[in-house]
């Protein structure tokens, strides 16, 4: 087991609560990890692995373990606390180990496996219920890969973001925040965004979570450039229940918003099978936003002859 | 065509019996295939081959066991070893757990440019999920739903895929290319217990989607190969089917499926399966 920091709201060794440099000098991590090591490195007796990558999540630093062989796609995971976002990425993998793919691209590997099958676990059903991931903590970022082939059998790499929603939030407010660093790396470097709307606060929480959600998207808009967007509602069994003034007029400020405003709902629990909200819209946000990624950088030409055939998009009403 | 054929699979996944099997067979001169010279060691297998001429399930192997075993074999005018660096499997298990190639693998995996790789599907488990069909009406009651024994482990998909994203490591794969010279042979073993008609094909996509999804995007279509087998043929849990093995001869039993779904008695057959 990874060791950990004796402050539980610290994400170290992946970045320090405190703001050191390297976590092993900050005094809260040494009272909590000094006698473990002592106690790992007599028992250690493995031999290092020597592999170029752990199966883990990877931190920023780590990227250019994956990111030397290609130029990566980036999609940054957006959303309050509680909004969904871990489970988002939890649901997306159970899905493809029970089978379903992504339509325009082939599996072909993960750097991350350990990191998604942990994910993966958290959704299994254990007895009654089902323990959802816990909230990820504040100063923690951490990106999941994805190796696809596209239909040329040409490798994409595709990380998603996993940070906390706490960031945001902040971020929201204040994008030049000192507590909103994991955000501005996430809005810098992304290709794409998937913004969270969680039905569920909206249903309890009334106007005060519409704003709170405007506050971002307007952030999400300020120097977005050309980079696509989609809104994802989740919890969304719970949709019916948000005040339909509040869903309508939400609706229609991020329609104004963003140009192309995509949508879908998402929800974790099944009412039939195949549900729509859970086997197919899980999967369909990174199929709207992978064709959005690679139509957006070729020619209109091609873009024209992508908008013939099967088109994800005619599935959906982009309203303009 | 590919000097060694290197045999992979978890503990408990059928290689003893089906490398008694083969070997009882190459002996009786039931095979196309034959020894090229004499196995320096037979004592892997010594064991399960006893238990098998008297009718009795062979023990499994020990884990702790750390043995290799080849068989040097003559198909037509090619001789190939089939290699099996270590025969318990515990190895397997390490190799993703603690992320290390011996320096005996290293070797077996740049040599052989033929995979084959045993999976047994019968002690895989699905475990229900949050996505599986209306999960809050049937389940959320009822107590019935057992608890996982797998828990804190990696589930079996990403094992596998985990399992050869490292061999491919080894040999020096690139992603950017698909496998055009490396086969992979996947068996299913120990077929009877499933009891099932689809070809093999079929079953691995039903029961490991993304481990499928993950071959077939690294493979060449014509290289790679997916066979059902059953080394023993059926459980040796009555009087009547341990008769018939003391009787018979255990070369007499077993059989393989073939991708067009086909069963054949030549379980020797799977080796040629490899090598094509």
């Amino acid at each position: 087991m990874a060791a950990k920091c004796s402050n539980p709201e610290c994400a170290a060794p992946i970045s320090c609560h405190e703001g050191k440099d390297k976590h092993t000098e900050c005094e809260f991590w040494i009272n909590s990890n000094t006698e473990q090591f002592k106690n790992k490195t007599t028992l250690k007796k493995e031999k290092k692995s020597d592999l170029p990558w752990s199966g883990e999540a990877l931190s920023i630093e780590e990227l250019g373990k994956v990111t030397y062989r290609n130029s990566p796609i980036i999609i940054g995971v957006v959303g309050k606390a509680d909004a969904g976002k871990t489970t988002y990425l939890a649901m997306l993998f159970t899905l493809l180990l029970r089978g379903g793919k992504f339509s325009n691209f082939d599996f072909c590997g993960t750097k991350t496996i350990k990191a998604w099958d942990e994910l993966y676990h958290k959704l299994k059903v254990q007895k009654e219920s089902v323990a959802f991931p816990d909230p990820t903590p504040a100063q923690y970022i951490r990106l999941l890969h994805f190796a696809l082939r596209n239909k040329s059998k040409g490798l994409k790499d595709i990380f998603l973001s996993d940070a906390s929603g706490e960031v945001f939030s902040i971020w929201s407010q204040n994008r030049d925040d000192e507590n909103a660093e994991n955000a501005r790396w996430i809005y810098s470097n992304s290709n794409a965004f998937i913004l969270f709307i969680d039905c569920e606060d909206l249903v309890n929480r009334k106007n005060l979570a519409k704003t709170e959600i405007i506050d971002l998207a307007q952030m999400l808009k300020h120097d977005l450039r050309d980079r696509p967007v989609i809104a994802v509602w989740s919890k969304s069994d719970k949709k019916e229940e948000i005040h339909i003034k509040i869903r309508e007029k939400l609706k229609e400020e991020l329609t104004e918003l963003f140009d192309n405003y995509v949508e879908i709902d998402i929800s974790n629990f099944s009412a039939e099978d195949p549900d729509i909200l859970v086997h197919t819209n899980n999967i369909n946000v990174i199929n709207i936003l992978l064709s959005r990624i690679f139509i957006e950088s070729k020619s209109l030409v091609v873009l024209e002859n992508k908008n013939t055939g099967k088109d994800i998009f005619l599935n959906y009403k982009p309203t303009k | 065509m590919s000097k060694s054929i290197l045999l992979i699979g978890k503990p408990h996944s059928s290689k003893t019996v089906f490398l008694s099997q083969f070997y009882s067979r190459l002996q009786k001169k039931k095979s196309n295939l034959k020894l090229y010279k004499t196995v320096d060691d037979l004592s892997p297998i010594s064991g399960a081959r006893e238990a098998l001429a008297s009718g009795e399930e062979p023990q499994t192997t020990p884990a702790e066991k750390n043995v290799k075993f080849y068989l040097p074999i003559q198909f037509a005018e090619k001789q190939v070893d089939l290699r099996c660096p270590e025969y318990g499997g515990e190895q397997i298990l390490s190799i993703v757990e603690n992320r290390v190639l011996s320096k005996e693998w290293k070797s077996s995996i740049n040599e052989s440019n033929s995979w084959v790789l045993f999976i047994r599907l019968n002690s895989i488990n699905k475990s229900l999920d949050i996505s599986d069909v209306t999960y809050s009406e049937q389940h959320s009651k009822s107590g019935e739903i057992v608890i996982s024994d797998t828990e804190d482990k990696i589930s079996d998909q990403s094992f596998f895929i985990e399992l050869l994203q490292i061999l491919l490591h080894a040999k020096d794969y690139d992603y950017h290319l698909i496998n055009d010279i490396l086969k992979l042979t996947v068996v299913l073993t120990c077929w009877d217990e499933m009891n099932i008609n689809e070809k093999p094909y079929e079953v691995l996509k039903s029961k490991l989607p993304l481990l499928l999804n993950f071959m077939e995007s690294n493979w060449n279509n014509g290289l790679l190969n997916i066979i059902g087998l059953s080394a023993q043929g059926f459980a040796l849990d009555t009087i009547e089917n341990k008769e018939k093995y003391q009787i018979e001869g255990p070369e007499e039993f077993g059989y393989l499926v073939l991708p067009d779904g086909t069963e054949t008695k030549d379980i020797t057959q799977l080796i040629e399966q490899a090598l094509l």
